[in-house]
């Protein structure tokens, strides 16, 4: 139990790594959101889980469970807010070409 | 929210999931106060999240039908209220100010089958009222700057 916990965080904070990574490395808004929405949602996920494999069926991983609830919900909304506040004021996407 | 970026996920979750989830949580951590890390600031601060969050998403009509501006003033009056009672409270039977030892809380032990001391009853007066106090005056705050109390 203890080791499924481990590999599920240490996949977590993979998916994380490659969050940052495309932070960094995509050329405009709308594909930088969705690596964060994508990827950061099944980081925090897989993280949270493991957490909870390792905790044990207590009080506390009950409240790390609604952690997970709470974040897999949220996080996807404010990517969707965000990228349609975007859409709608004119933030053009990126095609090839355009540099960046 | 302005009537450009509205979104009906948004609606949904903030209505269905994100509000009541905060406003449990925000009194989970109230009553929880005086035995674990929480108190009166903090819930308060978790349940202004809630309100204000009404007021982001589901716009100022909607959030000035729910919780009026005059109503908030009367909140944190009335929790301010709160804590001078359970600092007189003690006063009156016998002790120092805040000095919560003289409490009575036979009765509400009785009612609610728990032993709860009187000093931890004292804590949860006085975090009932820091509670409405910050919450109240958090989103005040709020209306005022973002100058939704013509409405």
């Amino acid at each position: 139990m203890s080791i499924a916990g481990t590999v599920l965080i240490a996949l977590g904070l993979a998916f994380m790594v490659i969050t940052a990574l495309g932070m960094i490395r995509l050329p405009d808004f709308y594909s930088r959101v969705h690596a964060v929405s994508k990827s950061e949602t099944l980081g925090i996920t897989l993280v949270l889980f493991g957490l909870i494999l390792h905790e044990g069926a207590t009080m506390v991983s009950l409240k790390i469970g609604l952690i997970l609830v709470f974040v897999a919900v949220a996080n996807p909304v404010g990517a969707h807010l965000l990228t349609r506040a975007a859409l709608r004021t004119g933030q053009m996407p990126w095609r090839r070409g355009d540099g960046g | 929210m302005n009537d450009r970026y509205d979104s009906v996920i948004l609606h949904f979750v903030a209505r269905v999931v994100m509000i009541p989830l905060i406003v449990v949580f925000g009194i989970y951590v109230l009553l929880h106060g005086e035995l674990s890390p929480g108190g009166g600031f903090q819930a308060g601060a978790i349940v202004a999240a809630a309100l204000l969050l009404v007021r982001l998403a589901l716009g100022n009509r909607q959030a000035a039908l729910q919780i009026p501006q005059g109503l908030l003033i009367w909140l944190a009056c009335i929790g301010l209220g709160i804590y001078m009672f359970g600092g007189i409270l003690p006063l009156i039977l016998g002790a120092n100010f805040l000095d919560y030892a003289p409490i009575p809380v036979e009765w509400y032990n009785k009612f609610a089958g728990e032993d709860r001391t009187p000093r931890a009853m004292g804590i949860l007066i006085i975090e009932v009222g820091v509670f409405l106090g910050v919450a109240s005056v958090l989103v005040l705050i709020y209306d005022l700057i973002a100058g939704s109390s013509r409405q």
